[in-house]
């Protein structure tokens, strides 16, 4: 216990001290909500990535593993080649037209690129962006207060506001550059807690081979890839899993981190191996505590009564008192940097495109910072009272944000990004649509996945896609919708010749096409050291 | 993964940047 609480004051003194320095960046919106576009991109890159894995790396996925087995490797799959397909298909391209636009928030950029007078694309993103984020942040200090409640045995409604207090008190002082650093720290902390998990667990079992042996003999299940379905089954069982990759089109919290890098080129390369290397070994390690803890519990070695503890039950059983401090602060560090991005882009959604933009509040820059400010406390306050309280609708908001997100903003992002046919109409049809069919779809209708329990026609179509979540099929609905309606329609022709414009290629430049070790070496010779 | 962090060296060819595409905040510090 004091071993948990000394890790964790100095994790805190250093998020301060984070907030304190990031202080003198956040003198304009565009600071304030994005760093004023000049973020380095080892930063960006890591930030992203802390702030996509939530508690779900840590507690909900090594759960999965650990039930399922094997097939859990599918979500590692997906979540893997989702990350990919944002850095090919949604960064370079939007970093670009956000530092021509001078776009703030994605809502900015596509209100700016489908030339909208309506206002109705970014009223609409607005809306999509506040219900979802603000229900997504009430989820992350939800499972803060209960991983910090059963940290330092606290009562969970304490445990909350703290968690809320820690997150917003950074993201008040410090906004976007706050954020992203303190990231970075906890992308660290999440890396070393996975790195030292699995092979404490690896070693307490005594070798793979054993482990292996062990669940063999507990449940075959749980060493085949497609969780024992076999045909059909197996395929729904693996798009079940990587369905995810369609759904990172379109989480603002992720895309913003691309917006606000200094240089698209950077996004391609060293960006794409940062985000690359740490999912891959973050998801490594998450997959394998979860699936070696099955095998350590079956041989009663640890003792886990929810699949979702298995991290913590693997720290404290079988670590010194402290290093489990430093894991259980890699949980709460998964936790904060998830919950910080979303309250900053939640907040950017209401000050930025709300107050500034569409009801027209001109005030001077520092004023239009505190205004955001004033926003981000108000909706701590929301999501802390929505974090405290059962209440259904708020349930079923989280339940529908991944899926909410991925539909609303995908498949416009991806198509304004790579299509310059698309028009506004065809942008607010397609937005609309997104947005009202997931809550009908996924919050009365289906839940996550089609089902055939549904009534009349939509029990029909829950039967043909038994098993297949409802995102992925109304992603490609949705853009459907985009196509047909803006080939009904007609774009600006000055939209279309610089929507070619803009993604013109040149020559790459010497000095830019050499990698960091033909420069260390041309260094160590022009001083005569090789 | 490599393929696309390579792509540019492989085309020889990149995206065209300029003051105005990255777009600084003028009133930056750093």
């Amino acid at each position: 216990m004091d071993g948990v609480l000394v890790g964790f004051v100095i994790y805190l003194i250093v998020l301060a001290y984070i907030g304190f320095w990031a202080k003198r960046f956040t003198k304009t919106e565009d600071q304030y909500f994005i760093g004023g576009r000049k973020v380095k991109v080892l930063a960006a890159a890591l930030s992203d990535k802390a702030s996509d894995f939530s508690g779900w790396l840590m507690l909900g996925y090594p759960g999965q593993a650990f039930t399922a087995g094997l097939g859990a490797f599918w979500a590692a799959i997906g979540c893997l080649f989702g990350t990919l397909a944002d850095y090919i298909f949604i960064g370079p391209r939007l970093r670009i037209y956000a530092g021509r636009f001078r776009a703030v928030t994605v809502p900015d950029y596509l209100e700016a690129r489908l030339r909208d007078d309506t206002k109705l694309i970014r009223i609409l993103g607005a809306v999509i962006i506040l219900i979802f984020m603000t229900a997504y942040v009430s989820a992350q200090y939800k499972a803060g207060g209960k991983a910090l409640s059963q940290a330092f045995g606290l009562d969970v409604n304490t445990a909350i506001i703290l968690t809320a207090l820690i997150v917003t008190a950074y993201v008040l002082t410090g906004g976007f550059f706050a954020v992203v650093w303190t990231d970075v720290i906890q992308a660290m902390f999440m890396l070393a807690t996975l790195i030292i998990v699995p092979i404490v667990a690896v070693s307490a079992i005594g070798g793979l081979d054993k482990a292996l042996e062990i669940m063999a003999n507990a449940d075959p299940k749980h060493l085949s890839p497609f969780g024992g379905a076999t045909g059909l089954a197996a395929l729904v069982f693996a798009i079940g899993y990587a369905s995810w990759i369609v759904g990172y089109f379109g989480q603002p919290h992720i895309v913003t981190r691309y917006m606000s890098v200094e240089d698209p080129r950077k996004l391609r390369r060293p960006g794409i191996f940062i985000s690359g290397f740490w999912t891959i070994a973050v998801l490594w390690g998450a997959f394998f505590a979860g699936f070696l803890g099955f095998a350590l519990a079956k041989a009663g070695i640890i003792n886990v009564s929810d699949p979702e503890r298995v991290i913590p039950a693997i720290a404290t059983s079988l670590l010194p008192s402290w290093l489990a401090g430093f894991v259980i602060a890699g949980i709460l560090a998964a936790i904060m940097s998830t919950a910080d991005s979303q309250l900053l882009v939640a907040s950017s959604a209401v000050s930025r495109d709300i107050i500034h933009k569409v009801l027209g509040v001109e005030l001077g820059n520092k004023q239009m910072v505190n205004v955001g400010r004033l926003v981000v406390l108000i909706l701590t306050v929301v999501a802390v009272y929505y974090a405290m309280s059962e209440s259904k609708l708020v349930y079923a908001m989280v339940a529908t944000a991944w899926g909410g997100l991925a539909v609303g903003f995908g498949p416009i992002l991806l198509l304004s990004l790579w299509w310059k046919r698309v028009t506004k109409v065809g942008g607010i049809a397609g937005m609309a649509y997104g947005l009202i069919s997931e809550i009908i779809l996924e919050a009365f209708i289906y839940g996550w996945e089609f089902n055939p329990k549904a009534p009349g026609i939509f029990g029909a179509i829950g039967s043909a896609l038994n098993g297949v979540p409802v995102f992925f099929v109304n992603f490609f609905v949705t853009m459907a919708v985009i196509i047909v309606v803006s080939l009904l329609t007609k774009p600006p022709k000055e939209i279309v010749e610089m929507h070619e414009r803009v993604f013109r290629k040149v020559p790459i430049e010497v000095a830019r096409s050499r990698s960091q070790a033909e420069n260390v070496a041309e260094f160590a010779k022009a001083r005569g050291l090789i | 993964m490599f393929v696309y962090g390579f792509w540019d060296k492989i085309t020889g060819k990149e995206y065209y940047v300029d003051e105005d595409v990255l777009g600084y905040d003028e009133e930056m510090e750093v």
